[in-house]
């Protein structure tokens, strides 16, 4: 049997209320890891274009960063009746891997918690991280 | 062309065992009380192993008494590193008549911190949103 949504959620939707999409402002922008040593996420730009928020992590390389992909982020509010963006989560698909990245802004700093699943068979164990990010100021007059 | 193998470097290990790592699932294990009695939203997980599958419970504490989410299977079990063996994190999902919850929790501290992504699957008008809340291990075992 189909479970019954949760009624606290029900009970606080107007169904009158026209669908408006959640405001991603709060995320768009470069984000910079707060670590300088970071071995994982240095960098996530995120932007927005007609389809809705998109997302592109960088990870520390060897020599060189290596960027991700560019991949579209769902922006969700902190409530069912709200359009205020107050997270966002990504699926990231490599092929060998595929990254849950769920992030949300707190104090100014993007907290971004990723869940990491290896697909190749190497053996590496699926793990989590968190890691945190501060918004590039652009000097651009 | 060369294959990439990892994504950051922090990926990039030299494995000495044969095997696929086991990640001891036992920090996970138990019931979990919401640090905040008064939540409008959950109130308590359990997570138990059967025969090597893991699977959350859900209730929520909406009205005078917590509402069951039923059970779901734990989807992929995470540790804190890709040589670690520890239980970190995980992930499930639940399908409501409209709504599509992926549940995402992780260990802070000796907190079970789980956020909800919620997603209407009608035409409610409602806002996909989110929920953050910590959770403290009872004393209690698993239901």
């Amino acid at each position: 049997m189909t479970p019954m949504t949760p009624a606290s959620i029900v009970e606080t939707i107007d169904p009158d209320t026209p669908v408006h999409a959640v405001d991603a402002a709060p995320f768009i922008g470069t984000w910079l890891s707060t670590n300088r040593d970071t071995q994982g996420i240095a960098k996530l730009v995120v932007r927005l274009d007609h389809d809705g928020l998109r997302m592109c992590a960088f990870g520390v390389g060897v020599s060189s960063l290596c960027e991700w992909g560019e991949v579209e982020a769902q922006v969700f509010a902190d409530s069912a009746i709200s359009r205020m963006g107050h997270a966002f989560r990504a699926v990231v698909d490599l092929g060998f891997k595929e990254t849950i990245l769920q992030a949300k802004v707190k104090k100014g700093v993007l907290v971004v918690a990723n869940f990491n699943r290896f697909k190749d068979g190497s053996r590496r164990a699926s793990y989590f991280s968190r890691e945190f990010f501060y918004r590039e100021v652009s000097h651009e007059s | 062309m060369e294959t990439v193998r990892y994504a950051r470097v922090d990926e990039r290990v030299e494995l000495a065992h044969t095997g696929p790592i086991a990640i001891d699932p036992t920090p996970l294990l138990g019931t979990w009380i919401n640090t905040n009695s008064v939540t409008p939203s959950i109130s308590s997980v359990g997570i138990t192993e059967h025969d090597g599958n893991l699977s959350i419970t859900v209730q929520s504490a909406s009205g005078p008494t917590p509402r069951d989410w039923g059970s779901a299977g734990v989807e992929v079990l995470y540790s804190n590193g890709v040589l670690s063996t520890a239980a970190m994190a995980l992930t499930a999902t639940y399908q409501f008549e409209s709504l599509h919850v992926h549940l995402e929790g992780n260990l802070s501290l000796g907190l079970l911190v789980v956020a909800t992504f919620n997603t209407f699957t009608d035409q409610s008008g409602g806002s996909n949103y989110f929920g953050r809340e910590f959770f403290y291990r009872s004393k209690s075992r698993a239901h």
